[in-house]
Parts: C-alpha cells; sequence; structure tokens
C-alpha cells in the first residue's frame, strides 16, 4: 500500500490538492497500478543511452530565427484575468 | 456508407455541392446528438467553408479533399474555434493558432463540421472519462465506443462526417475505430506534424485518419502527413499513401505473433481475426508465426512512459495564462494547486500522480528507466519481426466494445485492456485498424496489421484487398 505520507509528496510534486476521501481511493488505485507497474522489474533489459535505434528519432535542428506572432489578441482573450496584455496572478513578493 | 472518394466524384460531377453535402451532415447531427459525439458543431464556420469550397470546385482547382466534411478530435487546435480536450480545465479555451494539420486541411479548404469528444486529454480507453460530451456506441447507444478519439469513431460510424481526424498515443485512434466498425490509422511516429495537438506523452503521440475505408485513410495522410519545423520529430519521408492500392497481396509475409492469440483474448475476437489470416492466404500471402517476447511488459512500460511524459506536459495548467482559473485564490501556490485540482478530472489525476512517481527521486531507475529499456528492446523485436514478415496481423482490442460504466472504477483492467495496441506506440511503428465481422451480439470486431517504419502505404494498400471483398458493418441508426 502506498503511504498518506508518499501520496502528499506526489501531491506536492504535482501541484494536485486531494481531499482526505479522495486519499483513500486514489491510495488504493495507486497501490494497484504500481503492483501492475512493478511487473516491468522482472525484465532484464538495460536501457542503452547511446543505442541509436531510439525510438523517436530527430530532424535536424532549424534555424534560430524570431518570427512575429501577429494574434496577440487570441492569446490575451484566452487568459483568464489580464490587465495591459499582462497576465494577472496573486501577489507573489511581500 | 459514403466514403471521401465517393464524395470526390460527386462533387467534382457536380452532383452535388458541398453546401448540399454540408447542410446534410449537419442535419443528422443535430437529429443525432444523443450520441455526443461533437463537443462543439462550427455550422456557420461549415457553412462559410462549404462555400469557398464550392468557388474552388467550379474554377476546376479542387484539391482532394476540397469541399469534404470531416470532423476533428477536440484536442487538435482550431483557431478561434473550442478546443477543450473534454476538460473543465479548457472548456473556454479558444485557440489563437491553428495546428499545422488544420493549416493542411484548409489550404484544401475542407469543411470542418466540428469539434469531436474524447476522453479528457486523450486518457482513457472509453471515452467517459470526458467532462463534457461522452459519446455512445452508433451499434448499441449502451455501449462506449472506445477512447480517447471515441467522438470521432461514434461520428464516422453513424456518418455524421464522411471522415475524421483523431489521435492515438497508445491506440485512441484504433480501439475505437474497432469498437465502431471503422478504419482508423495511427500512422508512423515522425509522419504527421504535432504541432497544434494537445500534448498528452510527446514520443508516443500521433495524429492519423478514422474513416469509412483504407483508401480514405490514404487520402487524409497525404494531405495532413510531411515534414514541419515547428514538430522535430517529422521526417521528411515523401510517401504517397496510396501508392500501394491495387497491389496483390501475393508473396508477402504476415507476421502472428503468438502472444497476441493467448489467454484474455476474446474467442469470437480471436476467431475473426484468424479468419482474416486465413482470407490474406487464400488471396497468396504466406502466413509465419513470429514472437514478442517484451509484449508482457508493454502496458507497465506503456504507461509509465506515458504518464511521466504527461505528468510533464500537463504542468503547464496552472490557471495563468490559458485554461480554467480557480476563484479568489489567497496565494500563487494556491492558484496553482486548486486550479489543477478543480480543473482536471480523477483519471488525468492519476495518470498525473503515477508519471510523477515514476519520475521522482528514487523510483526513476526502477520504473521510468527501465520502461525505456523494454522500449528498445519492444522496438528491437519489431525489427527482427519486420526482417522476416511485411505486416504483422493482430486483434485491434481484445473485446468488442463493452457496457457504459463497465471497467470504469478498475484503471488497473483498463489499462490491461490497452494490451493490443500500445507497442505500435513503443515502437514508433504504422498500425492499421479494419473491421473484421461482429460478434454474436453485433458489436464490430477489428483486426490490426502493422508494418515497419515509413510503410504506411503497404499497411493501406493490404487493409484496402481485405476491405474490397468484405465491406464495413453498418450502424442502424
Amino acid at each position: 500500500m502506498i503511504s498518506k505520507e508518499n501520496l502528499e509528496l506526489l501531491c506536492e510534486l504535482s501541484k494536485l490538492h486531494l481531499t482526505e476521501e479522495e486519499f483513500a481511493e486514489y491510495g488504493k488505485e495507486m497501490t494497484d497500478i504500481i503492483s501492475l507497474m512493478d511487473t516491468i522489474g522482472e525484465s532484464d533489459f538495460e536501457y542503452n543511452l547511446i543505442d541509436t535505434t531510439n525510438a523517436v528519432p530527430f530532424s535536424e535542428l532549424r534555424a534560430d530565427e524570431i518570427e512575429t506572432f501577429d494574434n496577440m489578441k487570441g492569446i490575451v482573450d484566452n487568459g483568464p484575468q489580464t490587465v495591459a496584455n499582462q497576465f494577472v496572478v496573486p501577489k507573489i513578493v511581500d | 456508407m459514403t466514403t471521401v472518394s465517393l464524395l470526390r466524384k460527386k462533387l467534382d460531377q457536380k452532383e452535388i455541392s458541398s453546401v448540399e453535402l454540408t447542410k446534410e451532415y449537419l442535419k443528422k447531427i443535430h437529429e443525432n446528438e444523443h450520441l455526443g459525439a461533437f463537443n462543439t458543431v462550427c455550422e456557420d464556420e461549415a457553412l462559410i467553408s462549404a462555400a469557398k469550397a464550392d468557388e474552388r470546385i467550379a474554377s476546376g482547382d479542387s484539391a482532394p479533399l476540397t469541399g469534404i466534411p470531416m470532423a476533428i478530435k477536440d484536442n487538435i487546435c482550431t483557431k478561434g474555434i473550442k478546443t477543450t480536450c473534454s476538460s473543465k480545465m479548457l472548456e473556454s479555451y479558444a485557440p489563437p493558432y491553428d495546428a499545422t494539420v488544420m493549416e493542411k486541411l484548409n489550404s484544401q479548404n475542407v469543411v470542418v463540421l466540428g469539434k469531436t469528444s474524447m476522453d479528457e486529454f486523450a486518457m482513457g480507453g472509453s471515452s467517459q472519462t470526458s467532462a463534457l460530451q461522452k459519446p455512445k456506441n452508433p451499434f448499441n447507444i449502451e455501449c462506449v465506443p472506445g477512447g480517447s478519439s471515441g467522438g470521432s469513431a461514434t461520428a464516422v460510424s453513424a456518418g455524421l462526417c464522411s471522415a475524421a481526424l483523431g489521435s492515438d498515443t497508445g491506440g485512441s485512434i484504433r480501439q475505437p475505430a474497432s469498437f465502431c466498425g471503422i478504419t482508423g490509422i495511427k500512422p508512423t511516429y515522425g509522419t504527421v506534424s504535432r504541432f497544434g495537438l494537445v500534448a498528452f506523452g510527446s514520443s508516443l503521440d500521433q495524429i492519423g485518419p478514422m474513416a469509412n475505408s483504407a483508401e480514405d485513410c490514404g487520402i487524409i495522410l497525404n494531405a495532413i502527413a510531411g515534414q514541419d519545423k515547428h514538430d522535430r520529430t517529422t521526417r521528411k519521408h515523401e510517401i504517397d499513401f496510396l501508392s500501394c492500392i491495387g497491389n496483390s497481396i501475393k508473396g508477402m509475409k504476415i507476421g502472428l505473433p503468438k502472444e497476441f492469440f493467448g489467454n484474455g483474448i476474446d474467442e469470437e475476437v480471436k476467431t475473426a481475426v484468424l479468419n482474416v489470416a486465413k482470407f490474406y492466404e487464400n488471396m497468396g500471402a504466406e502466413l509465419v508465426e513470429v514472437s514478442m517476447p517484451t509484449l508482457k511488459y508493454a502496458v507497465s512500460a506503456y504507461y509509465l512512459l506515458a504518464c511521466a511524459e504527461a505528468s510533464s506536459n500537463l504542468s503547464r495548467y496552472d490557471g495563468v495564462k490559458y485554461g480554467y482559473r480557480t476563484d479568489a485564490p489567497e496565494s500563487y501556490d494556491e492558484l496553482i494547486k486548486k486550479t489543477r485540482s478543480e480543473g482536471f478530472g480523477t483519471e488525468v489525476k492519476r495518470r498525473i500522480l503515477l508519471g510523477t512517481y515514476a519520475l521522482s527521486s528514487g523510483y526513476y531507475d526502477a520504473y521510468y528507466k527501465k520502461a525505456l529499456a523494454v522500449r528498445q528492446q519492444c522496438k528491437a523485436e519489431h525489427d527482427e519481426i519486420f526482417s522476416k514478415c511485411d505486416l504483422m496481423l493482430t486483434p485491434t482490442a481484445p473485446t468488442v466494445a463493452y457496457k457504459v460504466g463497465a471497467n470504469i472504477d478498475d484503471p488497473v483492467k483498463m489499462y490491461l485492456a490497452d494490451i493490443c495496441t500500445v507497442t505500435a506506440n513503443i515502437a514508433g511503428i504504422p498500425a492499421i485498424s479494419v473491421p473484421c465481422g461482429c460478434d454474436k451480439s453485433g458489436m464490430p470486431i477489428g483486426f490490426s496489421l502493422s508494418a515497419k517504419r515509413f510503410d504506411d502505404a503497404k499497411l493501406i494498400g493490404a487493409a484496402d484487398i481485405f476491405e474490397k471483398e468484405n465491406p464495413h458493418p453498418t450502424a442502424n441508426i
């Protein structure tokens, strides 16, 4: 069973808040899920960092050039709270 | 069943206009709102696009998809049209830009009918984790359409659009295609740009078509594939996805991995897929038994990788720049925590927690790094199989569509149901799901063909051969 302390740490790292009821529910489910994930430990494969058969190939980097984005209004309109094209957040520094 | 290729002929021969066609589809969408296929219907925009398409057709300059009414999964950014990911978090989000696939479709004057419902942030296999519309299976509305691209599958299967785009991270195009009796392909990773696809598992995600035929999938892939400067994982690889249509399958080797036909696969599904093998054998293909020993670790490796990437990708939802924001937070930390806790649904939170666990100090080597090792081995096994075979044949899903509400409280059972599809994403190979009849209850069964990277056209050609002799089942709506 995943401990409540462990789950609290995961919530903090994930920036999630769970109610007491959710803690109980997620604790049980996470324990079952992690038991399934543990089966991977039975394999004896080692990750090869320099293996060129990596599943995600990358193309060449594009030139690092500035491009203008012409829809500032579209960005600002999606902001939950904005003032003068700035996103407003609660006070961070006293 | 109306295919894109048939509509192209009718439009070009002026048997019907795009406006007339669009009105027909919109009428059908409204008549079938109970199916929950769409989060947003773009009625006005669709009719404007259709009128422009008609002008282009009249000028004799039509592209393969000009004037064709399509539906788009609600995690693909459409400029000025809501892109919700079926989440409270993005319920009001209207992207300020188009995804690359939308730019490509718009350049052909495709008509976008609307945005289709899905599992929240594409996390699920039933589309029931949606916080908005929950799509139903047109073959039996008490059953799920599969997921996560369930709305797209429902819309195509019920004839609410001619074709649709979905996205596939661990089977999210193929499994709903199988459940709803349509064809869907996950292209080779790097074929279609992910720019503007709301990220889930970036090393696994691919956009792909869902349609009434493999040929239609090829037509759509020809339109949306290609290298994109905004997505460094796209490859410069010129493919005509229709190039193998009409080719014989004689002499091709089709691998049957024994692990995909063992316990856990429904007997009716197994029989139907083995009948497909016999069909191809009768058409001149050679069947070869192959093996994929890593399959037993595939679900764990997939969920560890996908959730690790999701936990990172979804960290952007903090209530600051776009999306849902909690009311009156007292601090910046509270703003982020309450926004995320209220905006995300249960399954999304579950996967963020799992991904964070896999990446956290003390567990990274045991889980995430081990999953990367399994991924390398899985890819090596695929390379080995495709050195002996042209194609691999498997079931798309262990069962047919199940009842709404079943499995929803058992995440482990839900995850294990992805066993037949996740390896294609892990290895980055193309895979197509094609209907092969129905079970005793009348629900569609799908088979899957996969091939080595960038052999997508070969899959489409082989699927087309089967479809020509075995029509898709049709939903009675």
